[in-house]
């Protein structure tokens, strides 16, 4: 923009040519029409879909019904159930994406060699399984009649458990399958950003006589803090979306609904029960909600996040 | 009781051996400077009596008490770094309590010793301030007071002024020097720049590969340099050096048949290969003379207090300073020098060679006056 506004001043004497004018539009094209295609105009037509009755056949025509999708969906139970259970699975992720992790991080920093190696490809590993491999994998592992899991377990002494099939368990189950895929991820991040802190203050702080944990608490964890704050954030906003592969994998939101979240129920009500209006208005709720999580975490970044500046 | 006494220090990095076995006492309240080329081992040698690196072989001692296995927190050091290494997320207020925070003093006494050392160094201003919002003087001030609030026995500096513009650089060595006159605390200040060197330290040590090349006063590195490599690396311009012969007489013959100090009879036997230096100020400029090379003025430099004449002879390089406002040479010219102006290096690791009692008088000062009169 700035370019073209510099070629209109250096020629003051023609008046600015039509192909000055929209030749930044043309730059910004590809970026601008992904955009439209792939998120405003579905989110529009989703909103407008909320307020009508439609099972998604061509043939019929969707039917205007107001706001009666919101106020059914909000006083439903399975949602409500639907809602409890996305709080759990980012609650239950953030150890595994940011503590775990963190605690990875600063521990294997000293590392070197081999073990080095060893450590990275063993942390990296589920990175790079397809997510549907890893679940069929989980599934065998944590089969309960010939799962290696349970064998180990009744070698044990103790009896099987139904990792997948006790509803009061198999949410869990799904929180540590998706977290076990995020460790690595979560770990390469903080190990890169605490790789990059300047030892010159961790000498400094041990010339002030702290410990090692001081160390960590006072230098390494406040410098850390920008990207601890980003994984964080990322869990809360993308935690639950990112287990929904392993839901519809393996429980299928059962048991008894115990490990459906939102995310799940919006598929389950568009490509189910073939009730769009119900899915998009689950859909402009999540929207609507986890909008204002993202505004309250960005401001909670800027006031908290340490820069060097 | 605050002194440090290094014996028979050696630092290997894997393969390569960076500090060669070092012995060095620094007396109680002394202000030591540790000068080299870089990469000597300076920092090094530092680091190592800061705990900052564990010695490979040897003992530290630091006010009597044997540290050399002590963590860096525990030997009472502190230290001032390059770069500062400031806390990025913290205060200056914060940067300088946190030593005291970590020993467990309580916060409102960390907040007073705070605002005391804070008036020293006339950081009251800035106590709320982070690092990134100051001044590369202001940091510095911030590190040393970062350093002081703990009280240490021994004061470590690793070239804190290095990175400031010349002026301020001025500045603050006076304000080092002022600070360690009222403290008294023992200090050893590592730089590569010969006037920080020169004007602050009560003793210094020249350092070259990982050895101590000389211990001693500025003045008595800058009038007797020990070796041959100090000879060339204290002193701007440097020394002037002849490659010489010792003939039968114990003078110093430059190739050529030249003798340029001819007064100077050196305790070295015949035959033995030297290095004879002179100090560009002593050279004594004469009209020219058969059995002496004739030097030719090449570029001439006024660095304002005096003028530093560069000239070429056979063979040989020759730097000549002179007062502002004396007379150069213009044309071709011979040289001379009194043999109390005479250093004489000798063999592989460039020991400093004695003069040779004589029955020759010395020069006298006078004599000496006479001389340098003579060309202005
Ligand atoms: N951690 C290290 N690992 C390997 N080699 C090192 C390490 N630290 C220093 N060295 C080597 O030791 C030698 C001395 O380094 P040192 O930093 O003490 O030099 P210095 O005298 O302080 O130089 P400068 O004036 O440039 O700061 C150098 O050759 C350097 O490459
Ligand atoms: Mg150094």
């Amino acid at each position: 923009m700035v370019q073209t506004l510099d070629a209109t001043f250096a020629l003051p004497a023609r008046a600015p040519s039509r192909r000055v004018l929209w030749q930044p539009w043309v730059y910004l094209a590809p970026t601008l029409a992904t955009l439209v295609v792939w998120i405003y105009w579905p989110l529009i037509e989703a909103a407008y879909l909320s307020f009508f009755q439609w099972n998604m056949l061509p043939t019929a025509t969707p039917r205007y019904v107001g706001v009666e999708n919101y106020a059914n969906l909000l006083t439903l139970p399975e949602m409500g159930r639907a809602v409890r259970n996305t709080v759990l699975y980012i609650l239950g992720l953030l150890p595994l994406s940011v503590v775990l992790p963190t605690a990875i991080a600063i521990l294997t920093q000293d590392l070197s060699g081999p073990f080095r190696s060893l450590y990275r490809s063993l942390i990296f590993i589920p990175m790079i399984i397809a997510p549907i491999v890893a679940a069929v994998l989980w599934r065998w592992l944590l089969n309960e009649d010939h799962g290696l899991v349970n064998a180990g377990i009744e070698v044990l002494g103790l009896t099987p458990v139904g990792f997948l099939k006790d509803p009061s368990i198999a949410l869990w189950t799904l929180v540590w399958i998706t977290g076990w895929k995020l460790i690595g991820f979560a770990t390469l991040l903080l190990s890169a950003a605490n790789g990059t802190i300047d030892p010159g203050y961790v000498e400094a702080a041990r010339m002030d006589g702290a410990s090692r944990w001081q160390v960590i608490r006072d230098i390494r964890l406040p410098l850390l803090s920008p990207t601890i704050l980003l994984l964080t954030m990322m869990t809360i906003l993308f935690g639950a979306q990112w287990s929904f592969v392993y839901i519809n994998a393996l429980t299928g939101g059962g048991p008894l609904q115990s490990t459906t979240n939102v995310f799940y129920l919006m598929w389950d009500y568009g490509f189910q029960s073939y009730s769009a209006g119900w899915s998009a208005t689950a859909g402009m709720l999540t929207f609507a909600g986890f909008g204002v999580i993202a505004m309250l975490c960005l401001r909670l970044m800027k006031r908290f996040a340490v820069h060097e500046g | 009781m605050n002194g440090i006494d290094l014996s028979a220090i050696r630092k290997r990095f894997g393969e390569t051996e960076v500090v060669k076995g070092l012995d060095l006492t620094i007396a109680e309240g002394e202000f030591l400077v540790i000068l080299g080329p870089s990469g000597c081992g300076k920092s090094t040698l530092l680091r190592l009596i800061a705990g900052l690196e564990d010695v490979t072989q040897g003992r530290i001692r630091i006010g009597g008490r044997d540290v050399t296995h002590e963590e860096p927190g525990r030997r009472g050091c502190a230290m001032v770094f390059q770069n500062y290494a400031l806390y990025p997320h913290m205060t200056v207020a914060g940067n300088m309590a946190y030593g005291l925070k970590v020993a467990g003093v309580p916060r409102r006494e960390r907040a007073e010793r705070v605002a005391r050392i804070a008036g020293m160094l006339e950081l009251g201003a800035l106590l709320d301030r982070r690092p990134h919002e100051l001044s590369g003087g202001q940091r510095q001030r911030v590190a040393m007071g970062r350093a002081m609030i703990r009280s240490p026995r021994v004061f470590l500096f690793d070239e804190p002024l290095s990175n400031l513009d010349a002026k301020l650089r001025a500045q603050l060595r006076l304000d080092i020097k002022r600070l360690h006159r009222d403290l008294g605390t023992t200090s050893v200040f590592v730089t590569h720049d010969q006037l920080e060197a020169m004007t602050m330290a009560d003793r210094m040590v020249v350092m070259n590969g990982g050895r101590i090349e000389q211990a001693g006063t500025p003045q008595e590195i800058y009038r007797r340099p020990a070796t041959r490599f100090v000879a060339g690396f204290i002193g701007a311009p440097a020394m002037n050096i002849f490659p010489a012969l010792i003939d039968e007489a114990g003078r110093a013959m430059v190739s050529g048949g030249w003798y340029p100090c001819p007064d100077a009879v050196w305790a070295l036997p015949p035959g033995t290969e030297v290095d004879l230096g002179v100090r560009p100020a002593d050279v004594l400029p004469g009209a020219p003379a058969p059995g002496r090379p004739a030097f030719t003025p090449d570029v001439s430099e006024d660095v304002g207090t005096e003028v530093h004449l560069h000239a070429r002879g056979a063979g040989l390089d020759l730097t000549l300073s002179a007062p502002a406002g004396a007379a150069l040479p213009q044309n071709d010219f011979s040289v001379s020098f009194p043999a109390a102006a005479a250093h004489c290096f000798a063999g592989e690791s460039g020991q400093r060679a004695a003069l040779r009692p004589t029955q020759k008088p010395e020069r006298t000062d006078e004599t000496w006056t006479a001389t340098s009169l003579s060309f202005t």
